[in-house]
C-alpha cells in the first residue's frame, strides 16, 4: 500500500516531484496544521485560508526541502507559525477565540444558561491561552490537541525533552498564576465535537 | 512566582491537574469541512484520494445499519412482488388460485 510509506519515503519522492507522495503527507498532517492555526486565529474562515497557504507554500519548496533529522510536520508548523505571525501582525483586529459555535456543540442536552456559562469560561480560557508566548501555544495545542508525548514535541520544537517538560511546567504555572486563572470553576467545559 | 512553603505544594500539585483538565477540556482537535479537506487536495495533488470500500473499515455501528437497510430493502421488494402478483390474479391476467382451487374442489368431492 502506498499509504503505508513512512514520512522521509514519502517526502523523498513528493520532493522529486511525485504528487501522489505529497498527497499522502498532506492527508497525514492537514488535521494537526488546521488545529494548531484555528486555536491561533480563533475562527474557521481563516483557519481555512492558512491552512492552505501552508501546505501551497509546502508544495511550491518541497523540491528545495533538506532533510536534516528534522520531522516534516516540524518544517510545516514552522510555515504555519510564520503564516500565523504575519496574520496577527496584518490583522490589528481583537478577534474572539473559538465562537465557531457550530464546532463548539454541546453533546447532552443542557440548559441554555449553563451552556452559556461554559461557553464562557471556555472563551475566556482560550483568551488567556492566545496571550502567552508562541512556543508556549504551539506547546499546549500539540500536547492537548494532538496528544503527542514530550519527545515528539521536542522533536518537533527542536528541543530536549527535559525542555519540554520544563516549558509545559513552566506554562501551567504561568497560566495559573500570572494570567490568575479561577480554578473553583467546575471542570467540565464543552469542548468541539469531532 | 510566587513562594510555596512544603505544606502548600500538595494543593498546588491538585491546582495544576485541575488546570491540565480544564486544558484538556478546552484544547480539542476541531472538525475540518470535508470540502475543503477535499478541494485544497485537488487543487494540490490533482486529483480526489479515491476512498477504497471495504468491509473492514466499516465500524459495527455502520454495519448493522448496513445489514438493516439490505435486510428492509430484500422485504420491501418481496411484498412488491407479491402485491404485483396478487393485483394481476385478482384482474385475471394471471390465475395463480385456479389449481389450488380445481384440487380443493376435487378432494371435496372425493370425500
Amino acid at each position: 500500500m502506498v499509504s503505508e510509506i513512512n514520512d522521509e519515503e514519502a517526502l523523498t519522492q513528493a520532493s522529486q516531484g511525485d504528487r501522489e507522495a505529497f498527497g499522502i503527507l498532506y492527508d497525514r498532517y492537514i488535521g494537526r496544521i488546521y488545529n494548531y492555526i484555528y486555536y491561533r486565529t480563533g475562527n474557521q474562515h481563516d483557519a481555512e485560508d492558512l491552512t492552505s497557504k501552508v501546505f501551497s507554500r509546502a508544495m511550491k519548496h518541497i523540491t528545495k526541502y533538506q532533510n536534516r533529522g528534522v520531522p516534516f510536520s516540524a518544517w510545516l508548523y514552522r510555515i504555519a507559525h510564520n503564516l500565523v505571525a504575519n496574520w496577527h501582525r496584518d490583522n490589528s483586529r481583537k478577534q474572539e477565540v473559538g465562537l465557531d459555535d457550530s464546532f463548539w456543540i454541546s453533546s447532552d442536552i443542557e440548559m441554555p444558561e449553563n451552556i452559556l456559562v461554559r461557553s464562557q469560561e471556555r472563551d475566556d480560557l482560550l483568551k488567556i491561552i492566545k496571550t502567552l508566548p508562541d512556543d508556549r501555544q504551539l506547546l499546549l495545542v500539540l500536547k492537548f490537541v494532538d496528544h503527542l508525548s514530550n519527545a515528539e514535541i521536542g522533536r518537533i520544537m527542536d528541543r530536549t525533552e527535559g525542555a519540554i517538560k520544563s516549558l509545559y511546567h513552566r506554562t501551567l504555572l504561568a497560566l495559573r498564576e500570572e494570567k490568575n486563572i479561577d480554578l473553583s470553576a467546575p471542570d467540565q467545559i464543552n469542548g468541539p465535537n469531532e | 512566582m510566587k513562594f510555596y512553603f512544603p505544606w502548600q505544594k500538595k494543593n498546588k500539585f491538585v491546582n495544576l491537574t485541575k488546570l491540565e483538565a480544564r486544558l484538556d477540556a478546552v484544547l480539542q482537535p476541531v472538525k475540518m469541512r470535508q470540502e475543503f479537506i477535499s478541494e485544497l487536495r485537488q487543487n494540490l495533488v490533482g486529483k480526489t484520494k479515491k476512498q477504497k470500500f471495504s468491509i473492514k473499515n466499516v465500524d459495527p455501528k455502520t454495519s448493522w445499519l448496513i445489514f438493516g437497510g439490505v435486510l428492509s430493502s430484500i422485504m420491501i421488494i418481496f411484498s412488491g412482488i407479491r402485491a404485483v402478483i396478487a393485483l394481476l390474479g385478482a384482474i385475471g391476467l394471471i390465475q395463480l388460485n385456479k389449481k389450488i382451487e380445481e384440487t380443493s374442489t376435487n378432494t371435496q368431492a372425493m370425500v
